[in-house]
C-alpha cells in the first residue's frame, strides 16, 4: 500500500515540478523577446513565419480530411439518432457541442502535436546534437527568444487558425451529408446551429486551442534544448514531447470541459 | 547592446588539466595566443567566451570577475568576440548568407543597406559567395569550415576565439586566414587571438606565444 502512495506522491510531485519548470521555461522566452529592440526583431519575426507556415499551413490537407470525416461522422450518428425521437432540432446543440467545443479543439492538437510536436522537438535537439545552440549563446543570441518564443507564438496562432478552418469544414460537412441522407434543409440546419452558437462556445473554443497550443509547443521546445548532445537523446526527447503533449491536452481539455459543465464558464 | 572594449584578459587559479594544475596568467600582449597542451585546452576557449564558468578560480576580464556579471553585462563583451569551433555550429536551417545575416541584424551592426556588401565581401575572400545561397548540409566540408571560420570576423570583434581553425579548412585559404587576421589587427582593433591548433604551418605563418598549460608556462616568442 505504501508502495502505491508512494508512486502516487511521485507522480504528482513529479508533475508539479514539471509545470513549475514549463512556467519558468515560458516565462524565460516571452522576457527576452521583452528586451530586444523591435528594429532587431527581424530574424524571430521571420522565424515566426516559418512556424506558422509549416505548422498551421502545410497541415491544412489533413485537417481539411479529419473535419469532413469528423463532420460525417457526427452528422450521420446524431440524424439516425435523433430522428427516432423527433429531436431534429436538438442537431445543432450536439454539432455545437461535439465539434467546437470539443472534438474540433482535440483533433486539431492532436495533428499539431503528431506533425509539429514532435518535428520541433526534434529540430531543437538535433540544433543541441550539433552545437549550434552553443554557437548561438556565443554570438550573443539568446536562445530562448530566438528559437522558443517564435515556435510557442507561431504555433498558437497556427492552432487557433487550423481549429476555425476544422470547425468550418465539419459543420459545412455536416450539412451536406446531413441533406444527403435526409430531407435537412439549410434554413433549418443554419437555424439550429445559431441558436446553439454561444459566445460561451466561442470563448470555449478559442481558450482550448490557444492553451493547447502553449502547452504543445512549451513542452516540444522544452524537451529539445533538453537534449544534452548525444544524439540517441534526440528521438527519446521526440516521443517524451510527444507523449506529455497528448496527456497535457487531454488533462487541460477535459479540465476545462469540467469547469464548463459545472457553470463555471 | 553596446558592446564594451575589451582591455585585459586575467587567469587567476583557473583549472587546466584534469590533474588539477591551476593556472595564473595576465594577457597583456597583443600577440596571438596559443593554447599548447593540457587536456582542458579546448574548455578554457569556451571559458574565455562565457559559455561555462569555471571549476575554480576567477576568470576577469576588464577587471571584472566573469562569474559576477549577469548574462546581459557578460552579453556587452560577448558581442565584441568571434568565435569559430571544432564542431562549426551554423544554423543547418538557414543558408550561408541567412548566418552571416541573422547575426547582423539581431545585433544591428552596420547600416541596413551595407550588410549585404558586408557579408559577400567577406565571403568572397573565402571563396563563399557562390554558395552563400545554400544550406550548410548542401556545400562541402571545407565551405563550411570555411564559413563557420569567417564568421568570427562578421562584427569585427576585439577577440576572437579559434578552436583549430585550419583543420578542414582548405589549404589555399589558411594563408587568406592569416592576412585576414592581419587586417583585423590594423584596421579594425582586433587585439585579442586565443587559439588552439596543431597545424605547424599555420603557427609559421602566425607566430605568437605559447600557453603551456601542461607545464604552467608562457613562452614567447615564435610558436615550436
Amino acid at each position: 500500500m505504501f508502495t502505491t502512495m508512494d508512486g502516487i506522491g511521485k507522480f504528482v510531485f513529479d508533475w508539479v515540478g514539471y509545470l513549475r519548470d514549463m512556467c519558468v521555461f515560458v516565462y524565460l522566452s516571452f522576457r527576452g523577446v521583452g528586451q530586444i529592440k523591435v528594429r532587431n526583431l527581424k530574424p524571430i519575426f521571420s522565424t515566426l513565419i516559418s512556424q506558422i507556415y509549416f505548422t498551421g499551413v502545410n497541415a491544412l490537407p489533413i485537417i481539411t480530411f479529419m473535419a469532413i470525416a469528423t463532420g460525417s461522422i457526427i452528422m450521420l450518428q446524431s440524424t439516425a439518432q435523433l430522428s427516432l425521437f423527433g429531436s431534429e432540432e436538438m442537431m445543432g446543440n450536439i454539432l455545437i457541442v461535439t465539434i467546437i467545443r470539443e472534438l474540433g479543439p482535440l483533433l486539431t492538437a492532436f495533428t499539431v502535436i503528431a506533425r509539429s510536436g514532435s518535428a520541433v522537438a526534434t529540430e531543437l535537439g538535433y540544433m543541441q546534437v550539433h552545437r549550434e545552440v552553443e554557437a548561438l549563446r556565443a554570438m550573443s543570441i539568446e536562445p530562448m527568444s530566438f528559437l522558443v518564443f517564435p515556435r510557442i507564438l507561431g504555433g498558437v496562432i497556427s492552432l487557433i487558425c487550423l481549429a476555425f478552418y476544422f470547425n468550418i469544414i465539419a459543420l459545412g460537412t455536416g450539412y451536406i451529408v446531413g441533406a444527403s441522407v435526409s430531407d435537412l434543409s439549410l434554413s433549418f440546419y443554419l437555424e439550429t446551429l445559431s441558436q446553439a452558437l454561444t459566445p460561451q462556445a466561442f470563448m470555449v473554443n478559442f481558450i482550448k486551442n490557444a492553451l493547447s497550443g502553449l502547452l504543445i509547443f512549451s513542452i516540444a521546445t522544452y524537451h529539445g534544448l533538453k537534449v544534452s548532445g548525444a544524439p540517441h537523446e534526440v528521438p527519446i526527447a521526440s516521443t517524451s514531447a510527444v507523449v506529455n503533449s497528448i496527456m497535457a491536452v487531454m488533462a487541460f481539455n477535459l479540465s476545462l470541459s469540467i469547469l464548463t459543465f459545472a457553470g463555471i464558464l | 547592446m553596446r558592446r564594451q572594449s575589451i582591455k585585459h584578459l586575467e587567469f587567476s587559479g583557473i583549472q587546466c588539466s584534469e590533474d588539477g594544475k591551476k593556472i595564473d596568467y595576465s594577457f597583456a600582449s597583443d600577440r596571438p595566443v596559443y593554447f599548447e597542451g593540457g587536456t582542458d585546452r579546448h574548455t578554457l576557449l569556451k571559458l574565455m567566451l562565457g559559455l561555462t564558468t569555471p571549476s575554480s578560480g576567477i576568470y576577469r576580464i576588464n577587471g571584472l570577475a566573469m562569474n559576477e556579471l549577469s548574462h546581459s553585462e557578460f552579453d556587452q563583451y560577448r558581442l565584441n568576440m568571434g568565435h569559430s569551433f571544432e564542431a562549426g555550429g551554423l544554423i543547418n536551417n538557414q543558408t550561408l548568407y541567412e548566418n552571416y545575416l541573422m547575426l547582423l541584424d539581431y545585433h544591428d551592426f552596420l547600416d541596413p543597406k551595407v550588410r549585404f556588401h558586408h557579408i559577400v565581401k567577406l565571403m568572397e575572400l573565402f571563396n563563399l559567395d557562390q554558395v552563400k545561397h545554400l544550406r550548410p548540409a548542401n556545400v562541402t566540408g571545407g565551405q563550411r569550415k570555411a564559413a563557420s571560420v569567417l564568421r568570427a570576423f562578421l562584427l569585427r570583434p576585439e577577440m576572437v576565439v579559434l578552436d583549430n581553425p585550419t583543420f578542414g579548412l582548405p589549404y589555399e585559404l589558411i594563408p587568406i586566414l592569416v592576412d585576414l587576421i592581419h587586417e583585423h589587427q590594423i584596421r579594425w582593433n582586433l587585439k585579442h587571438i586565443m587559439i588552439v591548433s596543431d597545424d605547424r604551418e599555420f603557427k609559421e605563418l602566425l607566430p605568437g606565444d605559447e600557453l603551456r598549460l601542461h607545464e604552467l608556462s608562457m613562452v614567447h616568442g615564435r610558436a615550436a
